[in-house]
């Protein structure tokens, strides 16, 4: 067997494994005898019952079954091997035969067989033939193999994430926090971020890198790095906003922006002091009212996007008994099967759903109210929820 | 999905249709980029009837316009739907793309 030597992915020294089934021994003799000089490692088994019996104990690259044999015919065993229950690796299956018609062979495919090979063969022909299915075969376990790698690769990707964001919420007295990270991936580009000021005031940030996957999830995490290096340097905030406009412009491409949203809450006067670059309005919850509105936030154009970048800070007074609700157009964008979104006013008589909940339970029952609207599509956008409660 | 709609000498208006999401806003951006290489001077991107844009969607216009830009050729969005104005609202991007009526 000549192992094609354009990609050092194929296992070079890995010889093809091949289970030949005949039940007669001079057929099985001079396939064996074909295949070893082609390099391959064969295994013969007499009949159907032994070939499923050594099948079951190990994997083959190969099956090569007589069709007419004592027992179990050929095209049976083919069968058992489809029907068998048990997932296993790609193998082809070559049926040898004397049988010409039509309907013989329409049998052997339906039977789950790869392909056919006529007797009396020609010994090139069956060597030719054997070697397109264990390139085949190769080509298959390679398929497998890359995914696996990727599918690992991916998974880290996920915990390197979800490791950039707070793991405990700060303890700030007269506060509490709830988040929900929903990606619509194996990674978000979503952002948020809860940080306590040297000088006890409370940065709240959330924000949403335009598209989806691991390119976003690496801007998010130049956010995430950005922001919080410059809040320990006591850096103000209308200038973290520009400087992080300046970051992501080269970072980003043109065809990407980020949505944010940073707010700093004085703890002392419940002052809250907004700037939003592109990132729409947070929610409040008045507990005891059960009412719910829109905080307006000046705001300007998103992240990313304008050299001349300028933003105000809209300010707002905070009362005990109210929830600062933050989230991601993942949230209401979510879609049901009708294509209906659950949409801001989804989101907002969910929230008003929970005025007598705690806080952890009231983050839960929105998600829970967002996620079954869109019962089984799945979210399809990046969705964070970020809820802030004064008071007790 | 992106419809031709006329020829004018104020510039090719085309009509995007639907919604564009994740899935479609790559071939979107390729359709729109193509435009920006043919000798079009001015492109109008109608957009009353559009149902649906989300970030990764308005994140092909602005590269778009950029790439028009770039060029020295116009790219001008019209007419956009009222789910669409809010979203465009409520990104700032009306003002960047001049959209906003009031």
């Amino acid at each position: 067997m000549s192992v094609s030597g354009d990609s050092g992915f194929f296992l070079r020294s890995a010889q093809a494994e091949v289970l030949v089934c005949d039940d007669s021994p001079t057929d099985a003799a001079i396939v064996r005898s074909l295949l070893v000089k082609q390099g391959c490692k064969v295994t013969i088994a007499r009949s159907g019952a032994e070939a499923l019996a050594k099948l079951a104990e190990r994997s083959f690259d190969l099956l090569l079954l007589d069709y007419e044999m004592e027992g179990l015919s050929g095209v049976e065993v083919a069968r058992k091997l489809r029907h068998g229950g048990t997932s296993r690796p790609y193998m082809p299956v070559i049926l040898l035969t004397a049988r010409t018609a039509q309907s013989d062979r329409l049998e052997g495919l339906q039977a789950g067989a790869t392909d056919f090979i006529t007797k009396p063969f020609d010994p090139l022909e069956l060597t030719a033939r054997i070697e397109n299915h264990l390139h085949t075969k190769r080509l298959h376990d390679r398929l497998l193999a890359t995914n696996a790698e990727l599918n690992a690769e991916r998974a880290k990707v996920r915990l390197v994430q979800l490791a950039l964001l707070p793991q405990e919420m700060p303890r700030i007295k007269g506060l509490s926090f709830s988040a929900a990270y929903l990606p619509s991936s194996i990674a978000s580009g979503d952002y948020y971020d809860v940080i306590e000021r040297a000088d006890g005031r409370v940065v709240i940030a959330i924000a949403d890198v335009s598209g989806h996957g691991i390119p976003s999830a690496m801007h998010m995490s130049v956010l995430r790095s950005s922001l919080r290096s410059m809040v320990e340097e006591d850096v103000d905030a209308v200038e973290i906003m520009a400087r992080l406009n300046r970051v992501l412009r080269h970072a980003l491409d043109s065809f990407s922006f980020v949505t944010f949203y940073l707010a700093e809450l004085d703890t002392h006067t419940l002052i809250l002091g907004q700037l939003a670059a592109g990132h729409h309005n947070p929610l409040l919850h008045d507990l005891a009212s059960n009412a719910v509105e829109e905080l307006p936030v000046e705001g300007t154009l998103p992240l990313g996007l304008d050299e001349n970048f300028q933003i105000a800070t809209t300010k707002a007074t905070l009362k005990a008994g109210q929830r600062l609700i933050l989230y991601t157009d993942g949230v209401t964008d979510e879609q049901n099967i009708d294509g209906e979104f659950f949409s801001l006013e989804g989101l907002t008589a969910a929230i008003r759903e929970t005025a007598g909940m705690g806080l952890d339970a009231a983050k839960d029952h929105i998600v829970l109210r967002m996620t079954s609207h869109s019962e089984g599509i799945g979210n399809q956008d990046d969705a964070t929820l970020l809820i802030m409660q004064v008071g007790p | 999905m992106l419809e031709k709609c006329r020829e004018s000498p104020d510039g090719d208006v085309y009509r995007l249709v639907g919604s564009v999401t994740h899935e479609s806003a790559t071939l979107l951006r390729g359709e729109l980029e193509e435009l920006a290489i043919t000798p079009i001077q001015r492109l109008v991107l109608d957009l009353s009837l559009l149902d649906f844009i989300d970030t990764g969607g308005l994140g092909v216009l602005v590269g778009v316009r950029r790439k028009f830009q770039d060029v020295g050729k116009e790219f001008v969005i019209v007419n956009p739907s009222e789910k669409v104005l809010i979203v465009l609202r409520m990104t700032r991007l009306a003002a960047l793309f001049g959209v906003d009526p009031a």
